[in-house]
């Protein structure tokens, strides 16, 4: 008897372990292959929070953990992150796509060589099979997508979460200290204008001390910082698509606009001829003598102007605002960060079985926060970007917001990857008309951009 | 009979098969895949610091031979004597196609990697790189070609070669274990067409002359050889010679006895047997520490380490030198001289035109010297000469000086480190007898006393390579970045920290597209976010030296617990770091 218990106890053991093993077999369940170059945690792989090296236990963490099961009895599939390395993603993406069969549902490229393949059709189009209101073209909530070149089509898309923006900074004090209305609320009124802002600029490049020098300036800024967002403001791009628009109408005011500053008006501080104008330009600002630069949470930072590891904050307040807006820009539709050609965007490759269900599992992954995008942007995680950037938490709050309404209004331009070296001090030294300058560099940007979409 | 008749028509077959039966020639081989086993054409590469001790052989893979490839660590790069292989057809190679294999990792899983075929092309041996990759277990292995643009092209004569290197390693990446190994089979050369070109196995690879590395060494002048000092030995022996009168009158203070050598385990030093003091170890083996170049080929001991362990008095030290090291040892050569700094220009520009030779005594150079060079030459500069003579020569002549008339500078006591001499900025207003350069005349000529030719001549400030030793390296700090990008190391080891020491220096091997490096310490206590050497450190040969000084300055404290924990690197455009250590300079 003991011997037909042991049996049947066998027999059952044995069935159980099939059943497991049926299950873990299903063929049915799908696996979705996202490939990229480098590991990403967590997919269908990872058993254990510890899985991931840099696992701090957080609630983000707890929640990026337990998306990936939801998932998986959502969808019946698996998630599998696979690290090709870079050469091997490109490699994947040029033989396999061709080939009409995708060794990935999703890739991982950067704008620089994405956009050319996107151009010889290896990508869908997100517009293809996703309503018009999707979250992703237009709340941005969980996902934003970016276009280039003018292009209807939306091939790439990104997760959203905090990034480097670049708004105008300003010294709220001397604003205030000059009787003028506070920038915040002409950008409101739909008031904030370059012309505006020359006029501000104006208003405050002052020679304080009588000694026939200017020694209070309206601006300063590194000039590629500049150009980047007075482009986006100005709603333009210098190289975004086949055919360069260096030389355009658009691009050209903001030449002008550049030009006039620094030979017209007078209102910037005197450019640095060196090779440090990139440090010098961008931390002038701090000696509290100059009314308006260009901002990042990162340049505050490593000049130690506010935050809780700073011995000497800065005395006076700043405030971040969105760009004024060019003759050609618009407040409403103005991008308001640039993405270069060396910026990573995900994709999904032409050849793949049902590509809805492919980004629907991994918006999905992407929404660990279940739309509650406190728990995506919790102060916990995101402290740096928002302590850094004021004096106390009534500005900080303010230029947080700024930043996260500039990271959902994304342009690609990839002017500065193209290897076309720029001599701005011509511009800026006035020793070249906006349509000299133009004309230096036009061929050479429309050289490097046949290269691209040869 | 017809057993006859069979037989004959069996021979007759076969033999029409053969093509020498006809007068056909054998078909070219226009692929190399290993079968039988020669791969003499090419050997490992070692092409810069991240490059790894790599082996070689040939190995069964994928059901064929294969070229195996395996190193213990870092990147193996295996060289091409295309030219060889190629002969009088490698100006129409345009295509370099071969298949790429490798081994599950060490614990049994597939992990992807990549690598990259340089081709060193034109005149200047320009190089052109493509990408390979096996990133998928079902794609292993995989193709990969790289194609030559139409403006790059191969020379004959100009020493140009082929390398395939694997320089990402997932599993390296991701566990921190053994690289994996890696096959190569099927290369083909391909000209425009793709047709296959011919090849002759029997080609053998030379690697590319890189010079004598000299790094973490002294220049030497005054040298005295030590004549027939050719010796080897096993681990922990001994084997020298009695030295020569001259050697031993050139043992002074500010000399350094050199050793050329090859051991084991890259270390050498010297043994005194006969001295006063008792039989003696001196740089090494626990008496000391020399100075080693990164070849472990060049080692250097100061007289200043002979008299720590012998005393000052020379004629106390013995008859005898002798060399040991750890391992199996040969030594080459030795000698003693005087030890200079080796230099460098920062900051240089190029007098254009000055490509010139002549015979003896004779003289050639420009007739005006530009604008920008006339800038570069203020104190603290020199003029750097490239050049060959045949009596190792060379100083410069100013034919038109102001206050002394033609005017040799510096016959004699130019600085001369290998084909470069270098002439101060104060040797030529001394010579000249006036420190303001428009007292020096227009031209500048260079003289030698027997037949010379000057292939460039540049001005610059004038900077000291250090002589180091005593390594620490900072384990993971293999990195790049873009320009202006930082990355680097999350925490300094404790052995690190205590060689971070007055007279230390942090050297970094690296690649910039700027041609600058620098370090950031993120976490400095006293001043934040830091850039250390940021166009202030010295660099030359491939690495950036920035001072224990300078980071104290920088980071506004002597004390390293304030530095932060965090050390990064950062460049103006982008950037490979593929090592860092901290070193010793001499005092």
């Amino acid at each position: 008897m003991k011997k037909i218990l042991a049996l049947v106890l066998a027999l059952v053991l044995a069935l159980s372990m099939c059943a497991n093993a049926l299950a873990e077999v299903d063929p049915s369940r799908r696996t979705i292959t996202i490939g990229l170059w480098w590991d990403i945690y967590y997919d269908s792989e990872n058993s254990a929070l510890e899985d991931d090296p840099s696992y701090s236990g957080t609630e983000s963490d707890e929640l990026r953990f337990n998306v990936v099961k939801e998932i998986e009895d959502k969808y019946n599939v698996n998630i599998d992150f696979v690290n090709l390395t870079y050469a091997g993603t490109q490699d994947s993406i040029n033989t396999s796509i061709m080939a009409g069969s995708p060794d990935c549902d999703i890739y991982l490229v950067e704008l620089g060589w994405g956009i050319p393949a996107a151009e010889s059709g290896y990508f869908v189009d997100l517009h293809s099979f996703l309503p018009e209101d999707h979250d992703v073209f237009t709340t941005h909530n969980v996902l934003t997508s970016t276009t280039y070149g003018g292009k209807e089509e939306a091939y790439f898309f990104t997760p959203m979460g905090m990034n480097n923006t670049y708004p105008l900074m300003y010294n709220l004090q001397m604003i205030e200290d000059a009787n003028l209305e506070d920038p915040r609320d002409l950008y409101e009124r739909g008031e904030w204008t370059w012309d505006k802002f020359i006029e501000y600029c104006q208003a405050l490049t002052k020679d304080t001390d009588g000694d026939g020098v200017n020694d209070q300036y309206g601006f300063c800024g590194y000039i590629n910082d500049v150009i980047n967002n007075l482009t986006l403001s100005n709603n333009t791009t210098i190289a975004s698509g086949p055919v360069e628009n260096f030389s355009s109408t658009e691009v050209g005011e903001c030449f002008q606009l550049v030009y006039d500053m620094y030979n017209t008006y007078n209102v910037c501080v005197p450019y640095d001829q060196t090779e440090s104008a990139s440090d010098s330009m961008r931390v002038a600002y701090f000696d509290g003598n100059v009314a308006f630069s260009v901002g990042a949470t990162w340049i505050l930072n490593s000049n130690a102007a506010y935050g809780p590891t700073s011995e000497a904050p800065l005395e006076f307040d700043t405030v971040f605002i969105p760009w004024p807006v060019g003759p050609h820009g618009d407040k409403d539709l103005n991008p308001m960060l640039q993405i270069g050609s060396g910026n990573s965007y995900y994709c999904i490759p032409v050849g793949v079985e049902d590509p809805e269900l492919v980004f629907n599992v991994f918006y999905d992954y992407q929404n660990w926060f279940h739309d509650d995008t406190t728990l995506r942007d919790d102060p916990e995680t995101n402290h740096w970007w928002i302590e850094e950037t004021g004096r106390t938490p009534e500005f900080q709050d303010y230029n947080y917001e700024v930043q996260l309404e500039m990271l959902t209004r994304q342009q690609v331009d990839m002017y500065e990857s193209l290897n076309v070296s720029l001599d701005w001090l011509q511009l800026i030294n006035g020793e070249q008309t906006v349509a000299q300058f133009q004309e230096t560099y036009r061929q050479q940007f429309q050289d490097a951009l046949d290269a691209i979409f040869k | 009979m017809r057993k006859i008749l069979v037989t004959l028509l069996v021979m007759a077959l076969a033999l029409s098969m053969t093509p020498w039966a006809l007068g056909e020639e054998a078909s070219p081989v226009t692929c190399i895949d290993f079968e039988d086993g020669s791969y003499g054409f090419l050997g490992v590469s070692k092409p810069n610091g991240n490059a790894a001790d790599a082996t070689i052989e040939i190995a069964d893979f994928n059901g064929s031979k294969a070229l195996k490839v395996s190193a213990p660590a870092k990147s193996p790069y295996v060289g091409i004597n295309v030219e060889g292989l190629l002969g009088d057809r490698l100006a129409d190679l345009r295509s370099v196609s071969a298949e790429f294999g490798v081994d599950n990792a060490e614990d049994g899983t597939f992990y992807a990697v990549s690598g990259v075929i340089y081709c060193y092309v034109g005149e200047a041996n320009d190089k052109v790189t493509g990408n390979w990759s096996v990133y998928m277990a079902k794609k292993n292995p995989n193709s990969a070609t790289l194609t030559l643009d139409d403006d790059k092209a191969f020379v004959p004569g100009a020493g140009n070669y082929v390398e395939i290197s694997k320089e990402t390693d997932n599993y390296v990446t991701k566990k921190g274990g053994t690289p994996v190994t890696f096959y190569i089979d099927n290369i083909q050369f391909l000209d425009a067409e793709g047709n296959p070109l011919p090849l002759d196995l029997t080609a053998e690879y030379v690697a590319p002359s890189t010079g004598t590395d000299l790094s973490n060494l002294w220049a030497l002048k005054d040298v005295v050889e030590f004549p027939d000092f050719v010796k080897s030995a096993g681990g922990w022996t001994q084997d020298g010679l009695e030295m020569p009168e001259d050697f031993v009158a050139a043992l002074v203070p500010g000399s350094v006895v050199e050793i050329e050598f090859s051991s084991d385990n890259g270390d050498i030093w010297a043994v005194m047997p006969d001295s006063a003091a008792g039989w003696m170890r001196v740089g090494g083996g626990g008496n000391g520490t020399d100075y080693v170049n990164n070849s472990k080929s060049i080692a250097q001991i100061p007289y200043e380490t002979f008299v720590e362990f012998l005393g000052e008095d020379v004629s106390t030290w013995g008859a005898r030198m002798q060399c040991e090291a750890s391992g199996n040892w040969q030594v080459f050569a030795v000698r003693v001289g005087q030890r200079v700094p080796q230099v460098t220009l920062t900051d240089a520009v190029t007098v254009e035109g000055f490509t010139v030779s002549g015979a003896g005594w004779a003289q050639a150079g420009v007739d005006a010297l530009s604008e920008d060079v006339l800038a570069a030459l203020v104190p603290g500069s020199a003029v750097e000469i490239e050049f060959e003579s045949a009596s190792g020569d060379m100083w410069i002549v100013m034919p038109d000086s102001a206050n002394t008339g033609w005017t040799r500078v510096g016959q004699g006591t130019a600085t001369i480190i290998g084909n470069k001499a270098y002439i101060t900025f104060e040797q030529i207003a001394e010579a000249c007898g006036s420190e303001n350069v428009a007292d020096w005349g227009v031209r500048m000529q260079c003289e030698a006393s027997d037949a010379w030719s000057v292939y460039s001549v540049r001005v610059g400030k004038l900077v000291e390579i250090p002589a180091v030793k005593d390594f620490v390296d900072i384990e993971g700090f293999t990195v790049s970045g873009a320009g202006w990008a930082q990355a680097g190391v999350d925490a300094l080891s404790e052995d690190v920290l205590a060689a971070l020491v007055p007279g230390s220096v942090v050297d970094i091997e690296f690649e910039s597209a700027s041609g600058d490096m620098w370090i950031v310490m993120p976490d400095s206590v006293n001043t934040g976010w830091t850039r250390v050497g940021q166009g202030t450190d010295i660099i030359a040969n491939g690495h950036a030296y920035v001072t224990f000084e300078q980071l104290a300055e920088a980071c506004g404290s002597e004390n390293v617990a304030d530095w932060g924990p965090r050390m990064q690197c950062e460049a103006s455009d982008t950037w490979s770091v593929y090592s860092v250590r901290v070193g010793k300079t001499a005092e």
